[in-house]
């Protein structure tokens, strides 16, 4: 789905268009974070191994993402004894 | 500053909390606010529109073909090109659960600032929503107006269309 991004980073792009298209890669970078995160929970991934993948802490993935997708009806395993 | 909105206008606030938490948006933004607008026009009875007031900003919404369809398809195309111009080729996927609760976003809360200060502008007491109206188009960047443009709207046109 995503193509590859610019490396002609700011390259005649209008401040309007070009500071939008910042806050929509925010925008999409968290909607693509939710959605592998939940992809790996169901395939069996620890936590751990999420934070890893992600270069975040264990607490702070589970912290953003555990409510989520525990309300979401989907087993997080060992996720209560983080 | 909510204790000075009318009745509709509070119910705008919440149904904006609404459309955000559903679309699984992680903040309340103008765009949600301008939702909220277009839907509370379109189902007025189930809102509780009956000030004179109200039906100035769903006359303006529909006289400039704001409706909430219209809004989500340029909210769609709007998201696309603003990745495009940076050589990102992605959709707006859409969310498959809500989240319970969105805080108020900055696009949001500097929309209801302006709200405010269109009010004590006109010299008006209440805040309507037709002051949030104006507020929306009065943003000079973000989403609101490049969603607005899409839709070939003015600010202009709509001051004209609340007239």
């Amino acid at each position: 789905m995503a193509g590859p991004a610019s490396t002609a980073l700011t390259g005649g792009v209008d401040p309007d268009d070009g500071l939008r298209a910042v806050v929509a890669l925010r925008e999409y970078a968290d909607r693509l974070e939710d959605e592998h995160v939940e992809r790996a929970i169901r395939q069996g991934w620890s936590w751990a191994r999420i934070a890893e993948a992600l270069n975040v802490t264990r607490q702070a993935v589970h912290k953003k993402h555990g409510p989520r997708l525990r309300a979401a009806g989907i087993d997080t395993g060992r996720s209560r004894n983080v | 500053m909510f204790e000075r909105f009318s009745p509709a206008a509070r119910i705008l606030a919440v149904c904006a909390i609404d459309i955000a938490a559903a679309d699984g948006a992680a903040t309340v933004e103008a765009e949600h606010l301008l939702l909220a607008l277009t839907r509370q026009a379109e189902d007025p009875t189930t809102h509780g529109l009956t000030l004179e007031t109200e039906d100035a900003t769903t006359r303006a919404l529909n006289t400039l073909g704001i409706t909430e369809t219209a809004v989500r398809a340029a909210l769609d195309s709007e998201f696309a090109d603003a990745l495009q111009a940076v050589g990102v080729t992605a959709t707006r996927s859409p969310s498959r659960r809500g989240r319970s609760r969105p805080k108020w976003g900055q696009s949001a809360k500097l929309a209801l600032e302006r709200t405010l200060q269109v009010t004590v502008d006109r010299g008006h007491k209440r805040i309507d929503t037709r002051h949030l109206l104006l507020a929306l188009s009065h943003a000079e960047a973000g989403v609101v107006p490049r969603v607005l443009r899409t839709l070939d709207v003015s600010a202009s046109d709509i001051d004209a269309a609340l007239r």
